[in-house]
């Protein structure tokens, strides 16, 4: 694998909720962490693990108690009065995000993010007809009020919508929650082909073990405010007892597989998605018919 | 489950339709929906955004009422413009709903009281709601924080609190709306068990509605909804069997299923049914097993 380059990090950062209070709750508690550029990061944890926490310092709407935000190696608190800028740099859709459209029709809600960066005209509609197509937002509604459009529709306009803003940094909080499979096979096979066709860095939350296990390349854990393991989903997801133990799970294909090793059959390990099941059974009954063919 | 004595469904639907207005149109959301739900039996209903699912959940525990078509509860028909407001509360007393935001259904600052809400406002005597309260947090597995405040609960234990306030009401049968969709894996997973258990051992009769196909591997029968109708319904073996039909109803069936359905395609000979962990690691299992 290439050298990843480092493109937002997080140094010894702490925060603490109603400081000096009875109800004082540490969400991150001294947190160090890398997040790669031209990568799909997911994030996953319990409840009040810390994640929505980190997300929001990701994108410098919480300042830390201590410690560092870094983007490109510079810390985005060193000039707070330009702190607004980290937001054009870091794009953040915050869990239902329908809920915040607000324009007359889906292609103005879509353009009210890059006309705000000044870009000229030509560039604005170019931003949104891309950004569109990314979130699989079809031509025959971008002229309808976003209020005309399914729950799931409304969702992807509002991606599209920070898509366009092209951001270093495009980071989501459960951008699939109460989505049939259709609806976030759509959302998320978008967000990674944007990746790919950007090098942008993407940052996914989920409680979806089988959605992360498929869309990311890494995968951050979080437990008691702090990442416990960083790694390849398959780094990650082959350390089932460490993942359980964490309040989480391992995705259904992979409790297959551990299901038929428990029978006494020779399954390989590291395997979380579906085709790579596929395969991995393919596989040994070849080897199995060769064997016996013998 | 649907055996000689059980001959009467506990719920049955005639031809349910519902409509709302959007912008001066009319939007169908069930047309002519007729069901069956069995006494005792673990339903789930499937469908994409919109298929009419969490809709024809609301009817069935009168919160929404058809425009056209009827409901029976136990043979009585529930639509009846006669129903008295007491018979409409003993309705939604036996046909409990848990819905799918946790913070949206508490509304008391301690626990206990909140599990108490329901049965305070049918005016059980004390004595006898303490005994309610006790028992439905027993058998939720919550006993131990019955003192705390919910907002200092998880997702899956305030959901598992709403739970309890629906089980001290003594329901017969219990809605789950997406209950465990804002839930992390070990909620879910909690939140799963607690239903499983009021179905086999307290023989509560339970419709889930939900979006995890192997969620709704653990029912006894599955109703698949399309477009405000009902497309197909039978045992999760029968249903995930169909990944056609599933897939055109914006669906999908469970992992484990994709799997044998994988090797199926790639010309292996699986027997038996497909779909859930037991059901695959024996057919996959078998078919390991027989190569050589």
């Amino acid at each position: 694998m290439t050298e990843k380059n480092v493109k937002l990090s997080l140094q010894d950062v702490s925060f603490t909720y109603a400081k000096g209070t009875p109800h004082e709750m540490k969400a991150l508690d001294n947190v160090s962490l890398d997040i790669y550029a031209d990568t799909v990061t997911g994030i996953i944890g319990h409840t009040g693990s810390g994640k929505s926490t980190l997300v929001q310092m990701l994108n410098g709407l919480i300042k830390p108690e201590s410690g560092r935000v870094l983007i490109d190696g510079e810390d985005v608190w060193a000039k707070p009065k330009e702190i607004t800028k980290v937001r054009f740099k870091v794009g953040l859709v915050m869990q239902y995000p329908e809920y915040q459209l607000f324009e007359a029709t889906v292609k103005e809600d879509i353009a009210y993010g890059p006309k705000n960066l000044g870009l000229s005209k030509e560039e604005v509609a170019e931003r949104v007809k891309s950004a569109a197509a990314f979130a699989g937002i079809t031509q025959d509604i971008m002229e309808k009020s976003p209020f005309e459009l399914s729950g799931g529709q409304k969702r992807r306009v509002a991606i599209a919508g920070i898509m366009a803003m092209h951001p270093d940094v495009l980071v989501l909080d459960e951008p699939a929650a109460g989505l049939d499979p259709a609806g976030r096979k759509l959302i998320l096979g978008g967000l990674v082909r944007y990746q790919r066709m950007t090098h942008c860095a993407v940052v996914i939350v989920s409680h979806s073990m089988e959605d992360m296990a498929l869309y990311c390349d890494d995968i951050i854990v979080m437990e008691n405010s702090k990442p416990i393991m960083h790694g390849t989903s398959r780094e990650i997801f082959t350390q089932e007892e460490r993942i359980v133990n964490a309040g989480l799970d391992v995705p259904e294909v992979t409790a297959l597989l551990k299901s038929l090793r428990e029978n006494g059959f020779d399954i390989p390990y590291g395997v979380y998605t579906v085709d790579q099941a596929i395969n991995a059974l393919h596989e040994l009954l070849k080897q199995k018919k060769r064997k016996g063919n013998n | 489950m649907n055996n000689e004595e059980n001959k009467i469904p506990f719920i049955k639907t005639q031809d349910l339709c519902f409509s709302y207005e959007d912008n001066g149109k009319s939007i169908e959301v069930l047309k002519k929906v007729n069901i069956e739900i069995y006494k005792g039996e673990y339903v789930a209903i499937i469908g994409h955004n919109g298929s009419g699912k969490s809709t024809l959940a609301r009817l069935l525990n009168m919160i929404l009422e058809p425009d056209s078509g009827k409901i029976f509860v136990d043979g009585k028909d529930i639509t009846d413009e006669n129903l008295t407001e007491d018979e409409m509360f003993d309705v939604r007393r036996r046909i409990g709903l848990v819905q799918q935001n946790p913070d949206n259904q508490i509304v008391a600052t301690i626990v206990e009281e909140d599990v108490a809400f329901g049965p305070e406002n049918l005016g059980i005597p004390s004595a006898e709601i303490r005994e309610r309260v006790d028992k439905a947090l027993e058998i939720v597995g919550m006993t131990q924080y019955a003192r705390y405040e919910p907002h200092r609960l998880s997702g899956g234990q305030k959901q598992r609190i709403a739970i309890a306030g629906v089980l001290a009401m003594l329901p017969e049968c219990i809605i789950f709306d997406e209950s465990t969709a804002m839930l992390d894996p070990k909620g879910r997973k909690d939140v799963l068990k607690t239903v499983k258990q009021l179905n086999e051992e307290k023989g509560i009769t339970v419709i889930t509605v939900t979006h995890y196909m192997n969620e709704a591997a653990m029912a006894d029968r599955i109703i698949v909804l399309d477009n405000g109708q009902v497309v197909a319904q039978g045992t999760p073996a029968q249903i995930f069997e169909n990944e056609r039909l599933l897939n055109a109803c914006s669906l999908d069936v469970p992992q484990c299923t994709a799997v044998a359905l994988g090797l199926k395609k790639l010309g292996y000979n699986l027997n038996g049914d497909i779909y859930d962990i037991p059901s695959c690691t024996e057919a996959i299992g078998k078919l390991l097993a027989d190569t050589n």
